[in-house]
């Protein structure tokens, strides 16, 4: 049997009741009554329940995928369109020139997002081999496709370019911190359900940090990328 | 005679009937059945063997649970058999009783009183 620290059966463990599907209230209960047995027995999870991926198959809990849940995917094609949209408004806005969105912003931020789940996927599912060649080709393929189908969709001002960037970044970021603090919530009833009264402590209270973070650090980061690029672009003249 | 080192299929065949009857006895958690299991001779029964049982069980309406909270920590899920799930028990010891009987009687047959096989 392979040796693992706790915290890395629990990771794991975790993991793979993610790529299960399990429901918060599945995740809190099978943590517990790992955590429980163990704390009673004095026995190592590894000890007590074997391999956490076998485990989870035992226990037989968790579901497809519905197709709703796949649909909720789509909400981050607007935002790896607004990182294009931002950073050719602002190259624009300095070059004085009319932006534009093109076709192949479109497959980039389609194929980033399609990258972005299967990367996620293959890492729940322990498959670090697939995780990266899914990195290396979807990050390839999103390259390929933005430099090569430069043919315009749209023409539109530099500042309306910035804009609509903006709003493509800003939207889903809201519509995802909101989506998550309803699943925190959740994982919070369902964590007092299974007898955890500390839940609601500074492990939560960092979580929502975690959470914010999570969603508005991309927002975040396409605003600092695109000022460093016009501040760059201003200070080396051009020529 | 030593507890250790039944055959598996022995135990996988008769542990759930086993954790039945501890259930029959009133609501208990997870640890307390695998060490009573162990007191009976049964020998050590892992987590990861009992709970997917329980877990079974559970779905099979046989058997509920409650938690408790833990004043540290995660509490204790505290299972207990339904009125299904005793109804259940109750027909299966019987035949139990009866399986065991059948294979003892076969088993008792020696060798040398066995008759011969045309």
């Amino acid at each position: 049997m392979k040796t693992m620290t706790t915290e890395e059966w629990h990771t794991e463990f975790f993991l793979a009741l993610t790529a299960a599907n399990a429901t918060e209230g599945e995740v809190a209960e099978a943590v517990a009554d790992v955590e429980s047995f163990c704390a009673d027995s004095r026995q190592s999870p590894l000890e007590a329940f074997g391999d956490p991926r076998a485990y989870v198959k035992q226990l037989g809990i968790g579901r497809s995928t519905t197709w709703r849940e796949r649909l909720g995917y789509l909400i981050h094609v607007p935002t790896m369109l607004g990182i294009f949209v931002v950073f050719d408004g602002v190259r624009h806005l300095v070059g004085g020139t009319t932006a534009s969105l093109t076709w192949g912003h479109l497959a980039a931020a389609g194929l980033l997002t399609a990258t972005t789940v299967g990367f996620a996927t293959a890492l729940f599912a322990g498959r670090t081999v697939v995780m990266a060649l899914v990195a290396v080709v979807g990050m390839t393929a999103a390259i390929l496709s933005a430099v090569t189908f430069d043919r315009a969709i749209v023409e539109l001002a530099p500042a309306v370019s910035l804009v609509v960037g903006a709003l493509l970044l800003v939207v889903p970021a809201a519509v995802g911190t909101v989506q998550s603090l309803r699943d925190r919530e959740q994982a919070r009833v369902a964590a007092q359900r299974v007898g955890r009264p500390e839940s609601d402590s500074s492990d939560t209270k960092l979580a929502a940090w975690v959470i914010v973070a999570s969603h508005w650090g991309v927002v975040l980061a396409a605003f600092v990328f695109a000022g460093v690029i016009a501040l760059v672009a201003q200070l080396v003249p051009a020529g | 005679m030593s507890t250790e080192g039944w055959p598996s299929e022995w135990l996988r065949g008769v542990l759930e009937l086993c954790v039945l009857r501890l259930l029959a006895d009133g609501p208990t958690y997870g640890y307390a059945i695998a060490t009573r299991l162990a007191d009976s001779g049964l020998g050590e029964v892992k987590g990861g063997t009992l709970y997917p049982l329980l877990g079974r069980l559970e779905t099979a309406g046989l058997v509920e649970t409650h938690w408790q909270a833990g004043e540290q920590g995660p509490g204790r899920k505290y299972f207990s058999l339904t009125a299904h799930g005793r109804e259940t028990f109750t027909r299966r010891i019987a035949q139990w009783g009866a399986f065991t009987t059948t294979t003892n009687t076969l088993l008792a047959r020696t060798p040398s009183t066995e008759e011969a096989t045309p």
